[in-house]
């Protein structure tokens, strides 16, 4: 069944079809929330709001797009508003230095990728830290591969031709840090 | 991958940019590997049953309540916002529109005097109406400031675990205090019609309640929309300034009962 489909069968009153709905989607909001907070914990938070809050107000759903895009659009919202919090930023002075917690994937990792996290793996995930956070943010989310331009560019709500800027400025930049850095 | 020209001396070059494009190639494919490693987590298995726990708890308190989702503002609000545009227009009106021929200006005093002289503000004067009523009207700015600052406070990120949603069921009670607070003001400024009435801190006191009552309004209006709910930065931006106006009004309201001709008594 496709999430159109599903959400007409929970407002029809199959609460078992949100149930599904939320098993479909939980990684890619959980991702999304992610991409923002760098904390799995707070993007577990993140991924509760959300879906709670898609509960409530599904009745509202107006479909000017995709359930997935709005659904993303939510989490996305939350977790900025998250990351704006005073608890937040002075967790992030505190935590000044951390990096990017360790990947952590469903399935062990290739040789190929053990031999990538490694030195530049270290660097990379310090630089994006770095980024200012109107590049930064839509580099990861497309990296979460959820998400094609247009529904990145809907979610984040700028023209799609400013996303993949935003997303190739962002790389543009790693490249040039990582250059001065010795990676070549 | 660069383009090469083949002509003399350009072999070495040509070799050059060919070892410069492999490696264009190979920093593009190790950032997109570690970037994709970085967002290839899962949430834990204890995560995604919460969430199904969280809204099977949603789906039996609604079918218990036989609950509705609510889109935007209810109509309470609606009716409080108008009121307070009412409030500060009347305020505005006094303040920025003088009498037009001194008559005007003393008939405004005269009724002020002949409001205070009537037989309700005797009986409120001396009786225990007005204590009564000042009880209520202090209750009222408890629901109003208390309620609405504790909203503040959460969208400016304190207590952040605690759902947004959940403060929604808090907003009516903001409004039953509005109102508790006008009706028994009504009852209050009879009792002391010109002193209020000529006192400019009640004016200033009015028109910050009444734009407290108009940014809360407009927090409610739009946080809790169905996609979402407005941008962070602008939920923040009203939070503050709902803050702001919350203390500037009970500063000046505080203040009203000292302030006699202009001066601090």
């Amino acid at each position: 069944m496709t999430d159109e489909e599903l959400v007409q069968e929970f407002l029809q009153g199959a609460s078992a079809a949100f149930d599904e709905l939320v098993r479909r989607h939980s990684v890619a909001v959980y991702r999304t929330a992610l991409a923002v907070l760098r904390s799995g914990a707070d993007a577990e938070d993140v991924m509760q709001e959300t879906f709670v809050l898609a509960f409530q107000r599904l009745q509202g759903f107006r479909h000017e797009a995709s359930f997935k895009t709005w659904l993303l659009t939510i989490a996305w919202r939350r977790a900025l508003h998250r990351r704006r919090s005073l608890t937040w930023q002075l967790k992030e002075l505190v935590m000044a230095d951390a990096e990017f917690p360790q990947a952590v994937t469903a399935h062990p990792p290739s040789v190929d990728q053990a031999l990538i996290v490694g030195e530049l793996s270290r660097d990379v995930r310090r630089l994006i830290r770095k980024l200012p956070s109107r590049l930064r943010d839509p580099l990861l989310l497309k990296a979460t591969g959820h998400l094609d331009y247009q529904e990145l560019a809907e979610m984040l709500g700028i023209p799609t031709g400013t996303a993949k800027w935003r997303v190739s400025e962002a790389r543009r930049l790693l490249r040039l840090k990582l250059a001065r850095l010795g990676h070549y | 991958m660069a383009v090469m020209k083949i002509g003399p001396g350009s072999r070495g070059e040509g070799q050059q940019l060919r070892s410069a494009g492999f490696r264009h190639e190979s920093i593009e494919s190790r950032i997109d590997e570690a970037t994709r490693l970085l967002m290839t987590r899962e949430p834990s298995p204890e995560a995604r049953r919460a969430v199904l726990a969280a809204i099977a708890r949603l789906q039996t308190s609604a079918a218990a309540a036989g609950f509705e989702v609510q889109r935007g503002s209810s109509r309470l609000t609606a009716i409080s916002m108008s009121m307070a545009m009412v409030l500060l227009g009347f305020v505005a009106f006094r303040l920025f529109v003088p009498p037009a021929t001194a008559a005007q200006a003393y008939a405004g005093e005269a009724l002020l005097i002949q409001l205070s002289g009537s037989s309700l503000a005797f009986w409120i004067n001396t009786t225990f109406v007005y204590p009564g009523f000042l009880f209520i009207h202090t209750l009222g700015l408890a629901l109003v400031v208390g309620i609405g600052l504790a909203v503040d406070l959460r969208l400016l990120g304190v207590a952040a675990r605690v759902p947004l949603a959940a403060l929604r069921a808090l907003i009516p009670a903001i409004w039953v205090g509005f109102w508790m607070s006008v009706l028994s003001g009504v009852v209050l400024f009879t009792a002391d019609a010109p002193g209020k009435g000529e006192n400019a801190l009640f004016s200033i006191k009015l028109v910050l309640v009444a734009s407290g009552v108009i940014v809360t309004g407009l927090i409610e209006r739009h946080l809790f929309r169905a996609d979402g709910g407005m941008s962070p930065s602008r939920s923040r931006t009203l939070a503050i300034i709902s803050l702001l106006l919350w203390i500037a009004a009970i500063v000046a309201g505080r203040l009203v009962g000292y302030a006699v001709d202009g001066a601090f008594v």
